[in-house]
């Protein structure tokens, strides 16, 4: 049973309490402002955050970040930590999509330079990176064996086998790795689905986006992160593909078992989850982070395909184009991270689901290069407006255990977008704007329109003015290839 | 301190009216519901073993882009079948169980479920022979469903039959 009853509070401009009533166990605490706040109240997805306010150790309020919208179990753009000994994971928390993250290439061309190749960089992308329904490759299917040394070893896999660059993993969440990955708990199953997949977009929401910086608001941090007015960019959105669905479907049948038999009450079956302490949750942990360190591989050799694209298209190496990875971010994800709860510092199990870390300037695992600036962050818009650059801040490590928001958040379901986009050329109404389409499914460009979502912008200022990420730069799409 | 009070009984804006005329026939219906991050379906059928059947059905027009039918499963068309032997804790999970071996089957070899004869249906246990068509057929899938969920699960009997609702992760 859902929690009923429940109501919600301004705190302040930007933020909103669902104070704690019935099961829950502590306060939901929503980011948004006043405009904001209709769409979300307008599906399920506060009573998700008041249902997730319910599960064991949960430390600190059950978080909602302006994007939020109805998923399934956890909304989608929530934020829940828990005790390592009293609380839970949940396989719902993190997703079915393990490690869905977003990475930023920069170069050293600026749009009016590329403008005129666009449109055959868009073709030559089109065929070299697998995109759409089931994509799958060809050319290069691994052995179950290799694939196990994918799920340990992450990016770096991919860099030994020649797709990237060594530096590029210094400028990855984790290195590119996350430890304790234990491919002996990922299924037969997921293995033999991660086979043929690595490298490859998928569809639905997945893109690879070369865009440009059309608005710089932070100097400095957008120094640092090689971002000038102008600079052509490439966004990679995806994730683990098939083999991390496989991987969430197993556990959430074993979490179920495991919900039941340490009498955890769910307030809806997709919550289901085990005891972070529990046999269960340790394997669960070992083949998550497996999937993750596949999707940061699978990012890594689509960001070599785009390098390598550029490099033909324009006749340069990518290192004369100064394609310099600037960084890989994931935001479905769960992770054992120190933080300061109730003034105490203490190792906490995040839950991220659809939503970004945000580390602040000089924590240790801010690379280098960014630590006086803090962590980058990407929030993808929709296809037809813009995106942004965001990095990390104490505001974020003290409120919302270093996270913050992941994209724009839908506003509308696909059947009403579809009908939305119905008698519209879509590809042909953006390419008068200057935005290639590259897709493999018309459907999927309907259902992606840009009155689909939230107006990005809206949801980067909540979060920056609530101190809990800082605008660094905008960027505007000229070619996107969506699954 | 300004305070909003949440309805917490939304309901789905779509229902069955919303499908045009669509005739309840004997094997059942399903059709697509509102959901703004995902995708989900309703099912009804006269019995649980065809609310199992058209759930499936329905699986399969989701796949392929379709918005709700009320199919004749067709197994004479099938390229090939299988028998599928299943367990979960209770009927709920267990049609949970059944839709993910299907969607299983068609993300690792291509397959596209067209029918099923339940053989044996209990609140814990499901053997079917399930018909699919093969990857060759002249029908390409429009979208990729990660996963049949847990979420707002219900399967109930309604009047003389039975109605299932299923939330799918897109």
């Amino acid at each position: 049973m859902a929690v009923e009853g429940y109501r919600l509070e301004k705190i302040d401009d930007h933020r909103w309490r669902i104070p704690r009533t019935g099961p829950m166990l502590t306060d939901g605490l929503v980011f948004a402002d006043d405009e904001l706040i209709p769409h979300i109240e307008s599906d399920k997805s506060l009573q998700q955050v008041a249902n997730v306010a319910c599960l064991p150790g949960i430390q600190g309020p059950s978080i909602a970040m302006p994007d939020i919208h109805w998923g399934y179990g956890f909304p989608i753009g929530g934020v829940a930590a828990f005790d390592l000994e009293e609380g839970i994971i949940s396989p719902g928390g993190v997703g079915y999509d393990i490690n869905c993250g977003v990475r930023l290439l920069r170069t050293d061309l600026t749009a009016r330079d590329l403008r005129p190749q666009l449109s055959k960089l868009m073709d030559r992308l089109y065929r070299k990176v697998p995109s759409g329904v089931g994509a799958s490759r060809s050319d290069l299917k691994l052995s179950l064996h290799e694939v196990t040394r994918v799920l340990s070893n992450g990016a770096a896999w991919a860099v030994e086998n020649g797709y990237g660059w060594a530096q590029d993993l210094e400028r990855i969440e984790a290195g590119g790795a996350l430890d304790g990955a234990d491919p002996d708990q990922v299924s037969q199953r997921a293995l033999e689905r991660g086979r043929a997949q690595v490298g490859t977009l998928g569809s639905g929401n997945h893109f690879i986006e070369i865009g440009y910086v059309s608005e710089i608001s932070d100097e400095e941090a957008a120094a640092a992160l090689g971002l000038e007015m102008g600079t052509v960019t490439a966004f990679i959105h995806s994730g683990s593909r098939g083999l991390g669905y496989q991987v969430c479907d197993d556990y959430l049948k074993k979490m179920l078992q495991a919900s039941e038999k340490y009498g955890i009450v769910l307030q809806d079956r997709q919550l289901c989850s085990a005891p972070l302490g529990s046999d269960e949750a340790k394997r669960y942990l070992g083949a998550m982070r497996g999937a993750a360190n596949y999707a940061f591989c699978n990012r890594q050799m689509m960001a070599h395909r785009v390098r390598e694209t550029f490099a033909e298209v324009l006749g340069q190496s990518a290192e004369r184009l100064g394609m310099r990875l600037v960084y890989d971010v994931a935001h479905n994800i769960a992770k054992i991270e120190t933080h300061r709860v109730n003034g105490v510092e203490k190792k906490v199990c995040v839950h991220r689901k659809g939503a970004t870390r945000a580390f602040p300037p000089g924590h240790p695992e801010v690379p280098e290069a960014y630590r006086h600036v803090g962590q980058p962050i990407f929030i993808p818009g929709d296809m037809g407006r813009y995106s942004y650059v965001l990095v990390g801040t104490e505001g974020a490590y003290n409120e919302t255990f270093g996270s913050t928001c992941h994209g724009a958040g839908r506003m509308m379901s696909r059947k009403q977008a579809k009908r939305t986009a119905k008698g519209r050329a879509i590809v042909r109404e953006l390419e008068g704007r200057g935005i290639l389409i590259r897709a493999a499914s018309r459907a999927t460009v309907d259902e992606e329109i840009s009155e689909a979502y939230k107006d990005v912008k809206d949801v980067v200022q909540v979060v920056h003015r609530a101190g809990i990420g800082k605008i660094v730069a905008q960027l505007k799409p000229m070619g996107v290839l969506k699954g | 301190m300004a305070s909003v009070g949440i309805d917490a009984t939304l309901q789905y804006s779509l229902g069955p009216q919303d499908i045009g005329e669509a005739m309840h026939d004997a094997r059942g219906r399903w059709w697509t519901i509102e959901h703004t991050g995902d995708l989900g379906i309703e099912v009804e059928a006269p019995s649980l073993p065809a609310l199992f059947v058209m759930g499936a059905c329905g699986m399969t027009g989701v796949l392929l882009g379709l918005e709700g039918d009320s199919p004749e499963p067709e197994p004479e068309s099938a390229a090939l079948s299988r028998e599928l032997v299943l367990e979960a804790p209770d009927r709920e999970a267990l049609l949970v169980e059944w839709l993910r071996e299907l969607l299983y089957i068609h993300a690792s070899e291509g397959l596209l479920f067209t029918a099923a004869e339940m053989v044996e249906l209990t609140d814990k246990e499901l053997v079917a022979r399930a018909s699919f068509s093969s990857p060759e057929d002249e029908v390409s899938p429009e979208r990729e469903l990660k996963g049949v969920t847990y979420h707002d699960l219900e399967l109930s009997r309604r009047g003389d039959g039975w109605f299932a609702r299923i939330v799918f992760d897109l």
